[in-house]
């Protein structure tokens, strides 16, 4: 079937995170001068602006920082449906915060400090891979 | 001699009808809100030579919502073939910061703002129209997950109530009150649908929770023009409200880019470009008298009056509750009906600057804050707050 939902427009400066994807590794900027991990990817660290960043899988595990149940959506996915920010775990000195859809879940049972993960949906058709949460 | 440092007043407004699906098309309406600021001064076209076109003005140009630099050119030959001395970018009270600046400095004496759409949506239904097969949008979008502009601020409302303990009920009184300026403004779009409850607004549809959409703004047409002249065509000008300081700050480019902390008492770009202000003003927070607070969600609004310094991190809510934002509060804000109830014409960052320019000229009838000297507008985008600009205005 095919993928009907909109896809980013992906740009070269960021193919190490969505081949990650394609390995289902969660691979975001890290810098290697103070620790930081940048979410979303910027060219520079955006804790101490150096350029010497590598990309490091993260393990992509975190808890709800906040999310929406979408009732009123722009008509890609069957309503009502969850959008969520997640603090993943990482070390260093900048949070990371990622939105994405929240799935497999009953959304009267999300709630602020809920246990979720990353996780993946190959799209073939398009050779790439998405991402989404899920509860932990 | 090098650059001036002139006095600087906003010298013409007008606002062109504001409705739902006008058969205007945005050139025609821009004109109408450019001629109109113009009259309102007393000055003719001949007298501008400088312009600050927001995004969408660039009719040569087939993408309508591109911030074109183009858009000088098209609009200095359509507007009578002449050199123009300026050109400002931007919008809202950022870009009359930046056109204030520039006619200070003596780069220009007379700087027209202005921005109108017709026939295109900004919310959800903005999408309806896709073509079949994978959308294709930016890289970091939300789309692709579910989230468009409004499932934003709903996210920021929903950690916003789970940090400082702010009900859904609390939220809603925003609605409330914009509704009952509303109905004392006849250019608003909702005024004539009379008075909210915060029971109406809470149940109303839900959008993205903890959203309902009396939470949301609306989605209408219309356009709007502001003159920003120099102190010597100022003072030949029968209304002038003096720009007594004003600023821009940017924090971010992405929504989702800010990390934890989202709410501190250091702030973000709002808290900057208000402190800014009101120090190069001299004025303090208590002498204002009316406030126009950009107000796209309930959560921004109280958001707004919690980082412009108005009350503390965290009270936003409870300020509006206690009727401080009404007429015979200690801050009468948002007078027009904001953009809740008054007017969302695509990109109304202009709007806030007109409304407080007429209560300082005492043109707002059943709304009017009496006896108002100084007033303060606030445009703002991005994450509540990652884009502001904050003018403090005065009748002296």
């Amino acid at each position: 079937m095919a993928y009907t939902k909109p896809l980013p427009t992906t740009t070269i400066g960021n193919v190490a995170f969505w081949d990650g994807l394609k390995e289902h590794q969660f691979k975001i900027p890290h810098c290697r001068e103070c620790g930081a991990y940048n979410w979303v990817p910027y060219p520079a660290c955006k804790n101490c602006q150096s350029e010497d960043l590598d990309w490091s899988p993260i393990s992509g595990k975190g808890t709800v920082w906040t999310y929406s149940v979408v009732h009123r959506g722009a008509g890609f996915h069957e309503t009502p449906y969850v959008v969520a920010v997640a603090k993943l775990d990482v070390d260093g000195p900048r949070s990371v915060l990622v939105l994405a859809n929240l799935i497999n879940t009953n959304p009267d049972d999300v709630h602020i400090g809920m246990p979720v993960q990353i996780g993946y949906d190959d799209v073939p058709e398009e050779n790439m891979t998405m991402y989404h949460l899920a509860p932990a | 001699m090098g650059f001036s440092n002139r006095r600087v007043a906003i010298v013409g407004v007008h606002t062109t009808e504001h409705a739902r699906k006008m058969a205007q098309t945005p050139f025609s309406l821009q004109l109408e809100a450019i001629k109109g600021a113009v009259a309102d001064a007393g000055l003719t076209l001949a007298d501008v030579d400088g312009l600050a076109p927001n995004i969408g003005t660039d009719f040569h140009n087939p993408a309508p919502m591109l911030n074109s630099s183009l858009a000088h050119m098209f609009w200095s030959e359509q507007l009578g073939g002449r050199p123009l001395k300026v050109v400002v970018h931007g919008g809202g009270s950022a870009q009359l910061s930046k056109a204030a600046a520039a006619v200070s400095a003596g780069i220009a004496d007379v700087v027209v703002v202005f921005f109108g759409k017709s026939a295109f949506a900004t919310g959800p239904t903005a999408y309806a129209a896709a073509p079949p097969g994978a959308l294709r949008v930016g890289e970091w979008d939300a789309l692709p997950h579910g989230g468009y502009l409004v499932t934003w601020y709903a996210l920021w409302a929903q950690r916003y109530m789970h940090e400082f303990g702010v009900t859904k009920e609390e939220l809603a009184e925003v609605g409330v009150v914009d509704r009952h300026y509303a109905t004392l403004n006849p250019a608003s779009v909702m005024g004539h649908k009379g008075e909210l409850t915060v029971e109406d607004v809470v149940t109303s549809r839900q959008i993205c929770s903890p959203l309902n959409l009396l939470d949301c703004s609306i989605d209408n047409d219309g356009a709007y023009a502001l003159v920003v002249a120099s102190e010597d065509v100022a003072k030949n000008t029968p209304n002038p409200v003096w720009i007594l300081g004003a600023a821009e700050s940017y924090y971010t480019d992405f929504y989702a880019s800010i990390p934890d902390p989202w709410f501190s008492e250091e702030g973000h770009a709002v808290k900057d470009a208000a402190n800014r202000a009101f120090d190069m003003s001299g004025v303090s927070r208590d002498e204002v008298d009316v406030a126009n607070l950009y107000d796209c969600f309930s959560i921004t609004y109280v958001r707004d009056l919690e980082e412009m310094g108005f009350c503390k991190l965290g009270e936003g809510a409870s300020f509006v509750k206690d009727g401080q934002t009404r007429l015979g509060g200690s801050l009468p804000c948002n007078t027009d009906g904001g953009l809740l109830s008054g007017s969302h014409c695509g990109e109304p960052s202009g709007m806030p600057t007109i409304e407080v320019v007429r209560q300082l000229r005492g043109q707002c009838g059943e709304r009017q804050v009496p006896n108002a000297k100084i007033g303060v507008s606030l445009s703002q985008g991005f994450a509540v707050h990652g884009v502001a600009g904050v003018l403090v205005m005065g009748t002296e």
